[in-house]
Order: C-alpha cells, then structure tokens, then sequence
C-alpha cells in the first residue's frame, strides 16, 4: 500500500449517476485485479473506497456510482489533485483458474471486471462475463468488452432477468467464477452455481488497511477485515447468515 | 537522554507519542507506511481471555470531527496473541507495547492480565475499563468508581509490571474515579476513552451502527479530553497518558502541559497512516524553535 498524490486525468459520466475517473499514478503498474483505492474526499474524515477498473503503467481508471457527499464531489472533479491510498486489498486470485473463467457483476459492481477480464485473457483464459443492471440505460462497458476476446452476456432486471437467472438459463453453472455485487446477488449466484468461486465483499471502512477492524466480518472459520484480507474470498469460506 | 524522551513507570520512551488502542492494530499494519520503530510506543488492540467476534457491520460512521466505531472488542482471545502474533511482532519491533487488557469479570481481566504480564514484549498493563462498545462489560467498571477500584486491587494482585487504569469520560465524577484507583494501586491513568455518541441515515432516519451507539473519537473530542486530563492532574501523583483528538505535535504539547506525562494517538493514525512520523517531527521542530531541553519540562505547566 501507498499514499499518492494523483492529477485528474479525466472524469465523465458513462451512465446515469455513473462516472469513470481516470487519474495519473506512478505506481499503478502493482496493481492486481479486484484491488480496491481510498480516495481522499477534502471535508471527509474517512476515505471513500473504490475498486480498480482498469489501470495502465501510470493510470489507474475507476467506474463510480453518486450515492452520497463523498462520490458527489468526486463526480464535479475534472481537474487538479486526488490523494488516495493504492494498492489495498487482495484482488481476485486468477492463478486459481486453468481453462475458463466466469466474471459475474452486479450494477456498479461490476466495476472492477473489465482489468479482471483482460488480465484473464492475458492468461490465457476463455472470459465468460454475465453483467446485471437494472436496465440497459445504466449497462456499463459494452464498448470496451466488444473489443476483446470475450463472451459477454448482459441481463437486466426491467426485462425480467437477474444474474442469478441468467447464470442457469445459460448453463453456466459448472463455471468458476469471480463475482462482485450487491450481497443478496452473490448470495443467489453462489446457490445456483456448483463450481468453485472468488466473491468481493463491502463493507463501511475505518482505515482501510487493517489497523482498525471496522471492517471485520465473520467467515466460517475465522474473522476477517474486508479491506486487508479481502476484499475477495473463496465462496466456500462465507456464511450468509453472518453477512445479511 | 534526547530532548523527546519521556519515562513511564520506569519504561524509558524515546518521545512521548504512543498509538491508542484499537488504531494500530498489532503494530505491523503500518510498516508499509514508516518503521514503527520511531513511534514512543504503541497499545495492542483490545486483548480479552477468549476470543470475540466483536460487533455487527456497520462498525464505522464518520463525522466533522471524526469518526464513531462500535467494533466490540473483536480479538482473537489472548493465547493467540500471546503465542502467533507477538512472535511475529518481536521481529520488526523492538520496543516494548502497552497490553490492553479488557473483560467481562474480575476473574477474567485477571487471567487476561497476568498472561500478558509473563511475556516480555509487554512494558505496561493498560487496564481498558471504558469501552463503550460491549455490553455488560468494560465501561460498566469505568462509570462506579467503587468498582473501578476494586478491579484495580485485584488486577494489581495479579502482575507485575506498571499498570495503567484507562478511563471513560463518561464517569460522572472522573477526579473520584481516578484517585480511587491511584489508592488501588494503579501506577498511572490514562485518560480518556472514546465518548459515547450516535449518527442517524439522514434518509431513512435509522442508526448508522449495526449497534445503535459507539464511541465517538477523533479531533472533534479533543477539547474535551483536554479538560479531563487538566482536571485530573491536580489530584493524582501518578503519570497520566493524554489521550482524545490528538491529531498533530501542538495537540501533543497542550495535552503534556495540562498535566499528561506521554499521550495516545488514535484515530488521526487511521485517517493518516503517516500521522506519527509528521507529530514527532512537529514536536522535534517545536522543541527546537522554543530552546526546549526536555520536553517533560513542558508537562503540567498550565497549572503553575
Ligand atoms: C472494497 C470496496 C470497493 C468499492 N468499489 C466501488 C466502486 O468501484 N464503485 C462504486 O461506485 N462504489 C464502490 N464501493 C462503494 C463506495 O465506497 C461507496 O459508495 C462510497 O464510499 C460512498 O461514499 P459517499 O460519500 O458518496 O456516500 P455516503 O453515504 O456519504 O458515505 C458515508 C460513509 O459510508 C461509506 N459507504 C457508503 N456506501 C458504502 C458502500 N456501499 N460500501 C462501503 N462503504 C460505503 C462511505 O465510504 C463513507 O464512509 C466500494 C466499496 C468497497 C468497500
Ligand atoms: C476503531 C477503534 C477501536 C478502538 N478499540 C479500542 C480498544 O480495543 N481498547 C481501548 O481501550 N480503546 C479502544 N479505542 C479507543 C482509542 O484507543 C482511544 O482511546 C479513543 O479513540 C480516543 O482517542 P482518539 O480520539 O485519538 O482516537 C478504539 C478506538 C477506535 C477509533
Ligand atoms: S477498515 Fe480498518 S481494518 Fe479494515
């Protein structure tokens, strides 16, 4: 982990309430996938966490929904200075995957599939994605997915159709998979699904890098802190009861 | 002695920065940020006999001032800490820490403190009297003075080592409380825990905490820490550790001069990993600016 001073780069809007940001940041080349940032919020005492979309050599680009103080000021930011902690979390696990791999996102969840998909490619894996939304007006990255070698099936729940339904409608369910989104959708992806599976959890951060607790949840066998040890577990080490 | 040390019971400190419990995790957290080598010392997390899962997510609400956290006194009970993580922890730091010890009965903070008190990276018992955040346990000692003491005596009985009664500034006659103890036989007071305080969604008009209140924190609180420590002075002869709000070296100076012999740093650690590194380089700079010798001078001066 490490503190950096970033220069906004670019910040526009890509969906309704959504915004991606791309900010200048030396280190970003360390980054793995499914790691989160804590951006600094000037008037804010806690950071605000964001996962990693995407990244290059010098860039990091985050997809962010409005949904308070915090993400508000951040979306009228289009020039000048972010600090932001680097580097958190432990990201998805791609060694674990040999042949295929499923990325599975719910809404603004899916924010940190698109570096997921292309480091799987890099891999040499064959990417299934399965993106939900709640209508297509908010569907994030079908322009860039269309540019990889990638199957990407998109399904929302104004027609009718969940994550969770369209994982079984395609038959995917012998798939493993990584997941993000909201808890009642991994809960119902990781039932439909028999196959092994990385699932990003959330929770209100205090610090942000393990000194505090205030992210801890109950696993089957051992306490956690979603920021340090997670934010991606393996499905079979999570209780739902102790989560929802 | 360097113009920072400070002295504790015994324990030599190279500056009188010490992180508070329950921000510093068990001091390994930070090394990706400094070597924690530089701080004065630093409190484990909330060590209890067994271990505890703690409280219900959301732990963490934030306001002006800070934050409030109901975490619980999640811990992983003392005999992992005694046998996995201070192992590990000996191998980056060679300082000595404060043992924050919390539990549910007299019998329990005694066997939680004498197993700490055997190991040899512990330098002080930091008896936790004042969490806010646990039910039937911890503050219940720190608001009765009665109890307060009697817990003290007997936890005295059981170590060895400097022990150091942490209050709650929720006590209703704190300078009582904390004269108690001294008689008890604390070896020193530090004051104070977090006060306890609520934050509601302003849209559905809930509680922000899975556990309804928490203990609220950070420089919103230091005043009020402050005034605790300047009341209390006066009426003790035993050191006492300043914290509450603590967040940069002139915090620090005001806290040694209304009567605190070293402080404790809490949550501003959180908010800024590098938060350590900058106070003990402002009070270096402060020392040097004001012809300061020994920065214990500075202690208690408000009162001459
Ligand atoms: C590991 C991780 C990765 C995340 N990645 C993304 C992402 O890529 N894109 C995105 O839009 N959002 C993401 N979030 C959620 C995002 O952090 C919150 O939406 C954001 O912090 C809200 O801040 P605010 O000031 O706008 O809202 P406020 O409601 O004002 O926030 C108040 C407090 O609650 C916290 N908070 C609010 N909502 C959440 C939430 N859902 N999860 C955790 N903390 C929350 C804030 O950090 C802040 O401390 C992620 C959360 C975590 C834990
Ligand atoms: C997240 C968090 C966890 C804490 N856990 C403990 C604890 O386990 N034991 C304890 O004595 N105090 C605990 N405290 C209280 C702090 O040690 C300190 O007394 C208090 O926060 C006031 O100082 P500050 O304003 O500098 O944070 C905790 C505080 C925070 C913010
Ligand atoms: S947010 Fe502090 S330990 Fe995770």
């Amino acid at each position: 982990m490490e503190l950096h001073t970033c220069a906004i780069l670019d910040n526009h809007p890509v969906a309704p309430e959504t915004y991606q940001l791309t900010v200048h940041c030396a280190a970003a080349s360390q980054t793995r996938c499914g790691q989160f940032a804590d951006i600094a919020i000037p008037g804010k005492k806690l950071r605000r966490p964001l996962s990693i979309t995407d990244w290059t050599d010098n860039t990091l680009t985050f997809t962010y929904r409005v949904v308070g103080e915090g993400t508000d000021w951040l979306s009228r930011q289009h020039q000048g200075e972010l600090e932001l902690l680097t580097g958190c979390g432990n990201g998805f696990d791609l060694t674990a995957f040999s042949r295929d791999i499923l990325l599975m996102g719910g809404g603004i969840g899916c924010a940190p599939l698109l570096g997921t998909a292309r480091q799987a490619l890099a891999q040499g894996l064959a990417v299934k994605l399965l993106l939900g939304f709640g209508n297509p007006e908010q569907a994030l990255f079908q322009k860039e997915l269309s540019g990889l070698d990638v199957e990407a099936v998109y399904c929302y729940d104004s027609l009718g159709e969940n994550v969770a339904q369209a994982l079984v409608r395609l038959g995917w369910q012998d798939l493993p998979f990584c997941a993000c989104g909201p808890l009642p959708m991994l809960r119902a992806v990781c039932q439909a699904s028999q196959a092994p599976g990385q699932v990003s959890l959330e929770a209100r951060m205090g610090c942000g890098f393990g000194a505090c607790m205030g992210c801890s949840v109950q696993l089957k066998e051992r306490m956690a802190r979603v920021c340090k040890d997670g934010p991606v577990f393996h499905r079979k080490e999570i209780v739902w009861e102790h989560l929802l | 002695m360097g113009t920072l040390t400070v002295n504790l019971s015994g324990l030599e400190l190279s500056n009188p920065v010490i992180a508070a419990s329950g921000t510093y995790g068990y001091g390994m957290e930070y090394l990706d940020f400094y070597d924690v080598n530089c701080i004065g010392s630093f409190s484990i997390k909330g060590t209890t006999l067994h271990p505890r899962t703690g409280n219900r997510q959301p732990r963490i609400a934030e306001y002006d001032g800070g934050l409030l956290n109901a975490v619980g006194l999640e811990n992983p009970g003392v005999e992992h800490v005694v046998q996995e993580i201070f192992p590990r922890l000996q191998k980056v730091y060679r300082g000595k820490v404060l043992a924050n010890v919390s539990g549910f009965s007299m019998e329990e903070y005694c066997a939680c403190a004498q197993r700490l008190d055997e190991q040899d990276i512990v330098g002080i018992i930091e008896l936790n009297i004042s969490c806010p955040n646990v039910h039937g346990g911890g503050m219940a000692f720190g608001m009765d003075a009665a109890c307060a003491a009697e817990l003290t005596a007997a936890v005295r009985r059981c170590v060895k080592k400097p022990l150091y009664v942490k209050c709650t500034p929720q006590c209703p006659d704190l300078v009582d409380l904390c004269r108690r103890v001294e008689d008890a036989g604390a070896d020193g007071l530090v004051l104070v825990n977090t006060f306890l305080g609520m934050r509601l969604d302003r849209h559905t008009g809930k509680p922000l905490l899975a556990n309804v209140t928490g203990g609220v924190s950070g420089s919103g609180i230091f005043p009020q820490a402050l005034y605790r420590v300047y009341q209390v002075y006066p009426h003790v002869h035993i050191p006492i550790i300043g914290c509450g709000g603590v967040s940069c070296g002139s915090d620090v100076i005001e806290m040694l001069s209304a009567g605190a012999s070293a402080v404790e740093i809490g949550t501003q650690n959180l908010l800024d990993p590098m938060c350590v590194p900058k106070v003990l380089r402002e009070l270096e700079d402060y020392c040097r600016e004001e012809h300061i010798q020994h920065i214990t001078d500075l202690i208690g001066r408000a009162h001459q």
